[in-house]
């Protein structure tokens, strides 16, 4: 069975069952949770949870599968979610170490009164499974809470505890957020000294630190290795050598365009090979270097890819569009979407991934005056 | 912020003149793409059942497959992991890479009976890895460069060490 896409709302797979006599592919929409996916041949069923979690096909087979599930390992994402915190908060964010005698429970806190825990729980997890290992990681902590309030009163002091976070990669349902307010309705209930009379339990992802994220890719941009160089002549014409179809697709593409004048066609062509070069080098570096970030890319990519063919479809692309005006707009979204890469590398993928367009043929110009 | 690059002076066209002999309608149909081979779960699966069968005990954590498989993958970062295996660098210097396409394929590899979760949370061949194994070592051509880079980790790699370089 092999994933064929990797957008986690629309998955394709070719599955391969042995107990099948022919591949069956399909795709699939995991945006709506827990569904039959397909009957497959001798009553098999597969099954998908949204967001990491399980495929079953045939009977009491068992695939796991990630396809957005957090990949965090609890140190990781403590390690994360501190500097989340310290980039919102600066100086008034205090983490609190757990090598003597543990963290009472509580990974850090403000200045202001708010207390922060966090919690990457080990997926795969289906969303139930999730959730009750959130609530009992909650209960657990708040526990502690209650349990070490004298202590967590000495750390946070003068404030009152106004509130309660618990940091997750991921929150799949409206149940954790339900046992939050009941646990905060409790500890407001007992009246703990250091605790506000006003006292809530609040569960945040990191998406809602979107500014912070924003400038952690900022620093993250200084991992990043130099762009590769511009691709030359030299290698464009041994490009064109070992690719002799795609090079005639592309000759054949060019000798439509009636605007562009005979003496600019092989150059036009020889430009097109080597950007085309130029961003199969700077994916093969990302792909080395950054891999969740090369699947980003892919998956921006196909996304594009997808839009364009349904504007085109229905009639909305192509003749309002320009081939120029698709790469401004791809180097727009690149720079939206990767912030960490900058100006530079968006134009080489911008241009290169248009460039590859019209070699790989999704990409067909229409001949000025033709539409 | 990287820095942007510098056309090559024997760029034969500016972007402005590109632009221009570009400016014009297109239609669009999606055609299949190429996946770099190396990220085909297909791939993967095998390489991760001889990085397993290269570990103390035959056993080993995702972290720890991670980290290896980084190292086994890329020829770039084959030699900055050696040499921080072999105590000859700063491992913190080293930057380790998180692949999700690895954890996809182990997962695929525990719904396809390739491996199974030992005491929690480490991957070891069941039989049916384990013929899968056999077969990729009775073809010595098969994946000789990944199967080169694991022998100078030696025949039995210490994940105590491994887990070292992940957490200097």
């Amino acid at each position: 069975m092999t994933a064929m896409g990797c957008h986690p709302s629309r998955v394709e797979w070719l599955i391969t069952p042995a107990d099948l006599d022919h591949p069956t592919r399909m795709r699939v929409d995991t945006e709506h949770g827990l569904r039959v996916i397909a009957h497959l041949r001798g009553g098999a069923h597969i099954w998908l949870w949204t967001c990491g979690g399980r495929v079953r096909v045939g009977s009491g087979r068992a695939m796991a599968c990630h396809m957005t599930g957090s990949e965090w390992s609890g140190d990781d994402w403590q390690r994360y979610c501190h500097h989340l915190l310290s980039l919102r908060y600066d100086v008034a964010y205090q983490p609190v170490p757990d090598r003597d005698r543990g963290d009472f429970g509580i990974e850090g806190f403000t200045s202001g009164g708010e207390v922060f825990q966090c919690y990457a729980a080990q997926d795969p997890l289906s969303p139930r499974d999730l959730y009750e290992k959130q609530r009992d990681k909650m209960t657990a902590d708040l526990n502690k809470l209650e349990k070490n309030i004298n202590e967590i009163r000495q750390l946070t002091s003068p404030a009152t505890i106004k509130c309660w976070v618990l940091l997750v990669p991921r929150c799949d349902t409206k149940n954790i957020i339900v046992h939050g307010s009941i646990k905060g309705d409790e500890i407001r209930a007992k009246g703990l000294p250091g605790v506000d009379g006003e006292f809530f339990v609040r569960v945040l992802t990191d998406d809602d630190f979107a500014s912070e994220k924003q400038r952690l890719a900022g620093a993250a941009a200084a991992l990043l290795p130099s762009p590769p160089a511009d691709a030359t002549e030299e290698e464009a014409k041994a490009w064109e050598a070992d690719a002799p179809e795609a090079t005639d697709v592309l000759r054949r593409k060019i000798a439509n365009l009636s605007h562009v004048p005979s003496s600019d066609r092989e150059s036009l062509r020889m430009e097109l090979v080597k950007r085309h070069l130029y961003a199969a080098d700077t994916e093969d570096q990302l792909r080395c270097t950054q891999p969740q970030m090369w699947e980003r890319l892919d998956v921006e990519k196909k996304q594009r890819e997808q839009t364009l063919a349904v504007e085109h479809l229905v009639g909305t692309s192509g003749e309002q569009r320009t081939i120029a005006e698709e790469v401004d707009e791809m180097r727009s979204r690149l720079e939206s979407a990767f912030p960490a890469l900058g100006g530079g590398w968006a134009d080489g993928l911008a241009w290169g991934i248009v460039a590859d367009w019209l070699i790989r043929c999704p990409l067909d110009p229409i001949p000025q005056g033709a539409a | 912020m990287a820095e942007v690059r510098s056309r090559d002076p024997r760029s034969s066209l500016a972007d402005g003149r590109l632009a221009e002999l570009l400016d014009t309608g297109f239609e669009f149909s999606v055609r299949p793409a190429p996946v770099p081979a190396d990220v085909r779960a297909h791939w993967r699966i095998p390489l991760l059942l001889l990085i397993v069968d290269s570990c103390r005990s035959r056993r080993a954590s995702l972290q720890q497959l991670q980290a290896i498989a980084w190292a086994a993958i890329f020829e770039e970062s084959r030699e900055s992991f050696l040499r921080a295996f072999n105590g000859e660098s700063n491992p913190a210097a080293l930057l380790i890479r998180y692949d999700p396409a690895i954890t996809r394929a182990a997962d695929l590899a525990v719904g396809l009976d390739i491996f199974a979760w030992k005491s929690g949370n480490r991957l070891a061949p069941t039989a049916t890895g384990e013929e899968v194994l056999a077969e990729i070592l009775g073809n010595a051509d098969v994946m000789a460069d990944e199967r080169a880079f694991l022998s100078e980790l030696g025949s039995s790699i210490p994940m105590s060490r491994i887990d070292k370089m992940l957490r200097p």
